[in-house]
């Protein structure tokens, strides 16, 4: 299993199916969102520590639910503006984990075009669903403000 | 949706996939090619009635081109339509598999 790194600052990651967890804990990775069709093994159980969000779709030319698409990017915007570090993963690493880091990075305030260039120089042979790569381009995003948590 | 039929063409074993490779039909598609496998065997992955091929695709390609390789077999794929040559391209994964135009084509590379 490889981790691509998609942002400079090393805080997002895409990769394929998770079968070891030990490089994830490495890189400090303690938020996953696993788009794949089975529930990863071994997810860590330390508590406290890992945030986990199993939100299954298909690498289909049909988009997933937006709403709950959209919620899930700005979340982990906003974690990953906090300081926390991400991983999207799905089952090869190409276009359902693209999709949503990619959402991500519009959330954190980059283009469209910006965005999918990004992505495909990170992770080779990325976002070749060309209904992931054209809605990333083109849809409309308020980027998020950051929240500092400090007020909780 | 996908139909899946198995038949022998002199030489090879030859598995046709008509519809869709996805999420919900890969497995269907892994568990006939694999049947198939044994020392040596050597498959025709008709792929030209394939319409779309999602990652899960991808992922059945690998698993099969590595167990039919791994038990010193061959495996080719025919009929690739160009949307598919091109998400195998952008991928890599044409670098694994070698292709043929037609099933006679790809006997004749079996040989």
């Amino acid at each position: 299993m490889e981790l691509y790194p998609i942002d400079n600052q090393g805080r997002l990651f895409i990769s394929p199916s998770i079968d070891d967890w030990k490089p994830i804990e490495d890189l400090g990775i303690h938020v996953v969102i696993d788009l794949d069709d089975d529930l990863d093994i071994g997810v860590p159980e330390v508590p406290n520590q890992m945030l986990y969000i199993y939100f299954p779709i298909e690498d289909m030319p049909e988009l997933p639910d937006l709403k709950k698409l959209h919620s899930i990017a700005r979340m982990g915007a906003r974690l990953v503006e906090n300081g926390y570090k991400l991983l999207a993963h799905c089952g090869m690493g190409h276009n359902r984990s693209a999709l949503v880091a990619g959402l991500i990075l519009r959330y954190l305030g980059m283009s469209g075009e910006e965005v999918v260039a990004l992505i495909r120089e990170k992770r080779h042979g990325a976002l070749y669903n060309k209904a992931f790569a054209e809605y990333l381009h083109a849809v409309q995003i308020n980027p998020v403000e950051v929240d500092s948590g400090a007020g909780i | 949706m996908l139909d899946i039929s198995v038949t022998t063409l002199q030489i090879a074993k030859v598995v046709a996939l008509a519809g869709e490779i996805d999420g919900s039909t890969a497995p269907q598609a892994q568990e006939q090619v694999l049947a198939l496998v044994e020392p040596g065997a050597r498959i025709l992955l008709d792929m030209s009635k394939v319409t779309y091929m999602s990652s899960a695709g991808l992922r059945m390609l690998l698993v099969a081109y590595r167990t039919i390789t791994g038990k010193s077999g061959r495996v080719i794929l025919v009929g690739l339509s160009d949307d598919l040559k091109d998400t195998m391209s952008v991928t890599g994964f044409l670098d694994f598999f070698a292709c043929s135009d037609t099933l006679d084509a790809g006997v004749a590379n079996l040989a």
